[in-house]
């Protein structure tokens, strides 16, 4: 099988939406270390700097990865497509924006608890965001597969 | 699924193991949430950050050149070429950064400044990028 050569106007677009996931992907596992520590310590600058990872970091990358695949999407003319692997694209991205939203929302509150002076340590809320994050990764490994397969 | 498709996910993922080793030694390096993860704690998510970069690297290396003979590019090309260069920086910064995250966990800190490692290691990283997607020479 021979690789296609694609069309030099698709590159930028597509450095974008790879470089997107990939410090998507990337800033993910830093917040998995971030929340177990946070869990742990339970003190503010634990919890404060776990909420800022997901915040500053994760939530950006996944709108550049986001907004990219829409423009890569749309030079290919694949917004309409019906193949698996862009619907198994559209649907982690979407969803998974939904999981990254109570990801930041629940560590940001554990940090506005910890800033008061209260303990977060073993909180559930931790363990929810840890979770989440953790679900994510896989799912974000699952979209690799299927943009590289590209299963129809 | 092709042994081509096969071959194309699993450098893919290499490649996001790479990314994600080189960004987990970013506190590390540049001092970031010191506060929170302390020196120790930031040079144990580096040992743990260069163990992912490394073998993101190797799969990207091994399976990249499994690639190029299944595809059947021809080796001598820039962006090949250059890609092995840049896979060389990366690889010899990120272990020259997990050297000294171990030394930090044996509580043996030289106070070596480890910023200008992993910037080359990010812009090794990120060059790659660039060629493996625009293939100049190609």
């Amino acid at each position: 099988m021979l690789a296609v050569v694609r069309p030099s106007a698709w590159n930028f677009p597509l450095f974008l939406h790879v470089g997107g996931a990939m410090a998507l992907v990337a800033s993910l596992v830093v917040a998995l270390y971030a929340i177990r520590i946070a869990r742990t310590r339970g003190d503010q600058p634990a919890a404060q700097f776990a909420f800022r990872v997901l915040w500053r970091f994760t939530l950006p990358a996944f709108i550049v990865m986001r907004v990219s695949a829409e423009w890569i999407a749309s030079k290919e003319k694949l917004e309409n497509s019906d193949d698996a692997w862009i619907g198994v694209g559209f649907i982690v991205s979407d969803l998974g924006l939904l999981l990254l939203i109570i990801g930041v929302v629940l560590t940001g509150l554990m940090a506005r608890r910890a800033k008061q002076g209260t303990s977060v340590a073993g909180a559930a809320q931790l363990r929810a965001a840890g979770i989440i994050a953790g679900i994510l990764v896989v799912a974000y490994v699952v979209t690799i597969w299927a943009m590289t397969t590209k299963p129809t | 699924m092709s042994l081509y498709e096969t071959l194309l996910f699993f450098h893919v993922l290499g490649a996001f193991a790479l990314v994600a080793g080189t960004v987990a030694i970013a506190p590390f390096a540049l001092g970031w949430g010191h506060a929170a993860l302390e020196r120790t704690g930031a040079a144990k998510l580096a040992m743990t950050g260069s163990i992912l970069s490394g073998i993101g690297a190797v799969l990207t290396l091994v399976l990249g050149l499994w690639l190029v003979g299944n595809v059947g590019y021809e080796f001598f090309r820039l962006w090949i070429l250059g890609s092995l260069v840049f896979w060389a920086i990366a690889g010899y910064s990120n272990g020259e950064l997990s050297r000294a995250a171990r030394a930090v966990g044996k509580g043996e800190d030289a106070g070596r400044d480890v910023r200008v490692l992993w910037i080359v290691d990010l812009v090794g990283a990120t060059v790659l990028l660039v060629l493996m997607i625009w293939k100049p020479g190609h």
